[in-house]
């Protein structure tokens, strides 16, 4: 059965086995089989769906939110190597597949009668009543509240500790995937509760579906980065299954399934790898523009912080769009691949959007064609890559060079690496010499094993995020959500020196810039702890003695290279002069200080000899 | 502990198959003495002791140096917690002690199985469950993998001792009986 009755939910994911209609404000009990998967659907959005499992002959053994989080260190599972629901017994139950919501509540009781009355509401249904009639004919006892999965409900723990209950942020459509461990009895409900904003005061029905164990289902988490694109699901590369026959240590990141490290390699061998000799990575997350026509570049001198004007045929900028008071929307690279026609490489799909709404807004007569589907990358960075692809790269003739020695920093070129077409930059993430390769994904595998097979001879080793963030923090590299935000200028985050102010007339933002420009309220340093405790982001930074703050750590890891804790902060620029003296407040701020000495931002190589080597 | 190990012995002899011999696993092998440190600073003590060499391995894997000229392996857990393996009784804690950094250092509490690397390597793939992002197979040397052996929690470590691979489970003294009946079990 791959059909439904159902039309105001969406298609069947697989081959159903069961489905099951809950009407507003009640409950069902419904079993599945061990391998079978549960797709529980928010039919109109902004509904709660709270969720019990039980296990065993006398289902005796019951889904525990406690013990969940404290094995996984999560708030809730995720989809990905955290996803399982744990038993009293620590056995897994269920576990998510998909998740096109993500926010969802393990803290609060199913919601219960003693809550409306409390409100003043008696009589009024509730999810741990409705289990208690739905469960009782499986010989299972009432209970006051029952500690449920709460799909679709939104909470948080403030800062003060409070919990607070909000609407529900899914959609029309949205579902959980789960797939059994076990053969479960489960209850499912369609909260009632119309008293607070937990159902947009409107409770609405839930959907359920059981799919039959056969069927395969890609883990994916759903994001969703704007109202005018659709929902993206976590998606593989083109390499992700080279990468997944040597680890299934990935996480989600930007969309994209991507390697923390590799077993028995571990991120310190990884990074070392990196800074001695040669590591490959897969940054196919990075979002790709093709940006063409007659006002293209007008686009970009208006929309990009530098001077788009100066470059030539084969050359890359780094540099950030910006917003008009001055803060950054993203930061990323445009390549001028011709007279007319730029690759903007950024983060976010959104980029995209920006980019178009500005050229009507101006008038400018230009395309924007994202090109993230047909153009996936990898970066290999160290000290031997260039050696190691020299013999293995053909560089087509229209660029005037046919030897990679000549390839400077920033610069890019076409041609072949073992035999396959690349765009091949010389551009990096990581503080090193390095390039970065683009590649159609019908390509990928092959260019992989091209790559891993030479690297043999330079010990190369795949890189995952876990050495590739501490590589970054150490060259002074930005992170988006980290180091620089919509509301952070280029002056704050430390890339003052890619606003193009003296180079190029008016653009997005430069009347504000000028201003911050003057005295942005935080400017970016690294520091260098007195202590070997990581400060890994969110410290509040003090001088000297003082209690009150004068900035806060961004990014913070443990440098091998210096054999120091060291971080990124953003400070008032009266206390980001070299050699400062600085305090990091762990914990709360009082019990204990470290000392820290500002530094440039870049504490590895500050004058970045090895990029441009 | 050594009438512990003579009786455990006893049921290796009278429960091995023909290809396993009383010799097949050793408990608390002679000669080897395990410390285990942490602390803020205990990749700092780490590299005061055995050299900077210790901050080019991750956590679960080791390496093999010399600690008052006698072999010594070195096994990081985490960050800054470290297990060292040696070959003589020593009071490694004031050793330690005496670095003035903010580390604990204190004997390694539990048991030791040691089995023939070969026949190890292959026993611990059939009989072993690792959560996804570790593995047993492979599992090179001087490299440390978290598992389960029937629900019992083990750290199996392929190492260097003496310039001969060594594979060895530590693991609770409560767990030795079962954990010696299911690695010598015929599978």
């Amino acid at each position: 059965m791959n059909q439904t009755l159902f039309t105001d939910v969406p298609a069947p994911l697989g081959q159903i086995v069961a489905e099951y209609r809950i009407e507003t404000a009640t409950a069902i009990a419904y079993r599945v089989e061990a391998g079978q998967y549960i797709q529980i659907i928010d039919v109109e959005g902004t509904q709660c769906s709270d969720f019990l499992a039980f296990a065993g002959e006398k289902h005796q053994e019951e889904l525990d939110s406690t013990v969940t989080r404290t094995l996984l260190g999560m708030a809730i599972p995720q989809a990905g190597l955290h996803s399982k629901y744990f038993s009293q017994l620590m056995q897994p139950l269920v576990e998510v597949i998909q998740d096109t919501c993500d926010s969802h509540d393990s803290f609060l009781l199913a919601c219960t009668n003693k809550y409306y009355e409390d409100a003043g509401y008696f009589g009024h249904p509730s999810c741990s009543d409705n289990f208690n009639q739905v469960l009782a004919p499986y010989g299972i006892a009432p209970r006051p509240g029952w500690p449920a999965i709460n799909f679709f409900f939104n909470t948080t723990v403030d800062e003060s500790g409070v919990i607070i209950a909000a609407e529900s942020w899914s959609r029309p459509g949205d579902y959980i995937l789960l797939k059994a461990h076990q053969d479960l009895l489960c209850a499912s409900s369609a909260c009632p509760d119309d008293i607070d904003p937990a159902n947009g005061w409107q409770p609405t029905p839930i959907h359920v579906r059981v799919y039959d164990a056969g069927e395969t289902f890609p883990q994916a988490i759903g994001r969703r980065a704007a109202n005018e694109l659709p929902l993206r699901l976590t998606q593989d590369s083109a390499f992700t299954p080279q990468v997944r026959s040597l680890t299934r240590n990935l996480v989600e990141y930007n969309g994209f399934w991507v390697p923390v490290s590799y077993p028995h390699q571990g991120d310190h061998a990884e990074y070392w790898a990196l800074r001695n000799r040669v590591a490959l990575m897969d940054l196919s997350a990075l979002r790709k523009f093709e940006v063409t026509g007659p006002d293209a570049l007008d686009l970009l001198q208006w929309t990009f912080s530098r001077n788009v004007a100066k470059l030539g045929l084969g050359q890359a900028a780094y540099g950030c769009l910006l917003n008009p008071h001055g803060g950054i929307i993203d930061d990323g690279i445009v390549l001028r691949l011709g007279e007319a026609a730029y690759r903007y490489v950024g983060n976010c799909d959104t980029d995209g959007l920006w980019l178009n709404e500005i050229a009507q807004q101006k008038g400018f007569t230009a395309d924007i064609e994202p090109s993230s589907h047909a153009i996936h990358n990898l970066a290999l960075q160290g000290p031997c890559s260039r050696d190691m692809l020299l013999p293995l790269v053909e560089i087509d003739s229209q660029w005037g060079i046919s030897d990679l020695n000549k390839l400077k920093f920033f610069r890019f070129v076409t041609g072949t690496i073992g035999g396959i077409p690349v765009l091949l930059s010389r551009t990096g993430y990581t503080g090193e010499l390095g390039y970065e390769l683009f590649v159609h994904p019908d390509q990928g595998i092959a260019l992989w094993d091209v790559l891993m097979q030479a690297g043999a001879a330079y010990d190369l080793l795949p890189l995952g995020m876990q050495a590739l963030d501490r590589a970054r923090i150490e060259a002074g590299l930005l992170a988006a959500g980290r180091e620089f935000n919509d509301l952070i200028s280029p002056y704050q985050a430390g890339i003052g020196w890619s606003v193009g102010m003296k180079t190029k007339a008016d653009f997005i933002g430069r009347t504000a810039l000028e201003k911050l420009r003057e005295r942005p309220p935080f400017v970016a340093v690294g520091l260098t702890l007195a202590s070997n405790e990581v400060a890994c982001g969110g410290q509040w930074v003090y001088p000297a003695g003082e209690r009150w703050r004068v900035g806060h750590v961004t990014s913070g890891t443990f440098s091998p290279v210096l054999n120091r804790s060291i971080a990124l902060a953003q400070v008032a620029p009266e206390y980001a002069e070299l050699g400062m003296k600085l305090e990091v407040g762990f914990m709360d701020g009082i019990k204990r200080r470290v000392h820290a000495e500002v530094g440039p931002l870049s504490l590895y190589d500050p004058n970045k000899r090895r990029v441009k080597a | 502990m050594q009438s512990h190990k003579v009786a455990i012995m006893a049921k290796i002899t009278t429960e091995s198959t023909s290809t396993l011999s009383p010799d097949t696993l050793q408990i608390s092998p002679p000669n080897y003495y395990l410390w285990d440190f942490a602390g803020v600073d205990g990749l700092q003590a780490a590299i005061a002791l055995f050299s900077s060499d210790v901050s080019r391995i991750a956590p679960f894997q080791s390496l093999s140096t010399a600690f008052n000229q006698q072999p010594c392996s070195v096994l990081r857990l985490c960050e800054n917690n470290f297990r060292v393996a040696l070959s003589q009784e020593m009071s490694f804690d004031q050793v330690v002690a005496e670095l003035g950094l903010k580390v604990w250092v204190k004997r390694f509490p539990a048991a030791i199985l040691v089995m023939p690397s070969n026949f190890g390597l292959k026993r611990l793939v059939e009989i072993a469950t690792t959560k996804p992002i570790y593995a047993l197979k492979p599992f090179p040397i001087d490299r440390a993998v978290p598992a389960r052996i029937n629900g019992l929690a083990i750290l199996a470590w392929h190492h260097f001792w003496q310039g001969q691979p060594r594979l060895e489970i530590q693991t609770a003294e409560a767990n030795v009986d079962t954990i010696q009946m299911a690695v010598l079990s015929s599978g």
